[in-house]
């Protein structure tokens, strides 16, 4: 399941969404380390398609679910919603912006 | 290196902003590209495709970009650094684009990318037979990567950028958000040489009827370049919405007289006839106003 978790330790009302990764294909060979995939994430609301750099095991492409999930997770791969056109178009289709559960966070809103 | 993250949601944006401190340089960090499918392809290229207004701006100093082909797309890799640069970026006939006008490479971008050829930012004056490989950062084997500079440039070059019709004589760049991204996996680095911010920014109207790309043809954006010991009077545009963006933390008076400070990447908006920043702020200032209003 895609989890809300404390983004940063001094600001506990910062939530970040962690997505489930629903499903990831191996697409092809980046060089001898490294190899691209698609990696279809659920944001709760949304799912949302990506390519990304993923670490060869072994010097070969895991075809494994469970191997190819760990790999996503412990890749460095921003995460963030922001990535998502769905989630943006989302935020449209949300008259009132503090209901989106992507982020839940606001900020006094500045009229000049 | 001292992190800190702020978010701002608010006036349809959603920001979150990244200052660092103490740092030279900053991360490599992977951004996933967008799976291609057809109904999102520009330009039937199977690398790019549109993108919704969403972007990361940095303060000041300069950023990398390394978008990854790899050895399996090696044809495809030779075939897109080999590509004209007037037939690619500076194409205007954008099959599958937002609104299709102007080149599918906003003047903004234009204004801040690196031009290999001439060694410095802008991409003005490019020759005829001009490559991608050419106008690029640097190229690797099957890797290519572009460099943003932050900083407001130089007056002379701020003077090329205008005789170029970059930049407008009021100071304004019009075209800030790009209207293509790569589906490509790509590293991303930062250099702020000291004390810098990242904004990942994300606008998308929120009380707008249409819920796609297409409500992009409602909104106009521009860049204000806001230079150091000068006077800049912002004034609001069209009848619609203004929203106002500082790229670095300035401080705005309103015709009341009321001094308000922004913060890097704080959304505000515009509802007086103009706004005045002090001669000792500097930076961009991204202003966004709706359009066939």
């Amino acid at each position: 399941m895609a989890k809300f978790v404390t983004f940063i330790e001094n600001n506990p009302d910062l939530m970040h969404l962690v997505p489930e990764v629903k499903e990831c294909t191996p697409l092809y060979s980046i060089n001898s380390t490294s190899f691209a995939a698609k990696v279809e994430y659920d944001f709760k609301d949304s799912m949302h398609s990506s390519i990304a750099i993923l670490n060869k095991v072994d010097g070969k492409i895991p075809s494994n679910l469970k191997i190819l999930n760990d790999l996503v997770f412990s890749s460095g791969i921003d995460f963030y919603p922001h990535h998502s056109p769905t989630w943006a178009f989302k935020l449209t289709s949300d008259p009132k912006q503090g209901n989106v559960d992507a982020i839940q966070d606001t900020v006094d809103e500045i009229i000049l | 290196m001292r992190i800190t993250r702020q978010l701002y949601k608010a006036h349809s944006f959603s920001n979150m902003v990244t200052t660092v401190s103490e740092v030279d340089d900053y991360a490599d960090v992977q951004t996933v590209g967008a799976y291609l499918n057809d109904g999102i392809r520009v330009n039937n290229q199977n690398e790019i495709v549109k993108t919704p207004w969403m972007s990361e701006f940095f303060s000041n100093g300069y950023n990398t970009r390394e978008a990854i082909f790899g050895e399996e797309k090696l044809s495809q890799f030779k075939e897109f650094i080999n590509t004209k640069a007037k037939d690619f970026y500076l194409k205007e006939n954008q099959v599958g684009a937002i609104a299709k006008i102007g080149y599918q490479m906003n003047n903004f971008e234009r204004a801040i990318v690196h031009n290999n050829i001439t060694g410095e930012q802008g991409w003005y004056n490019i020759p005829d037979n001009a490559t991608m490989a050419d106008l690029a950062f640097e190229t690797g084997d099957h890797s290519i990567t572009t460099k943003r500079y932050w900083d407001i440039p130089s007056q002379s070059k701020i003077e090329a950028l205008q005789a170029a019709g970059i930049i407008d004589q009021d100071y304004t760049i019009h075209g800030v958000f790009p209207k293509v991204k790569f589906a490509l996996p790509s590293i991303r680095k930062y250099y702020p040489g000291d004390v810098g911010a990242e904004i990942c920014c994300t606008f998308a109207y929120n009380r707008s009827t249409t819920k796609d790309y297409n409500a992009y043809k409602d909104w106009h954006s521009i860049a204000w370049v806001k230079r150091p010991d000068e006077e800049l009077t912002i004034n609001r545009r069209g009848n619609g919405r203004n929203y106002i963006m500082p790229l670095t933390d300035i401080n705005v008076r309103t015709l009341e007289g009321r001094a308000v400070p922004l913060s890097a990447g704080r959304p505000a908006a515009l509802e007086s006839e103009r706004l005045i920043l002090r001669k000792e702020d500097s930076g961009y200032i991204i202003h966004l106003h709706e359009i066939n209003t």
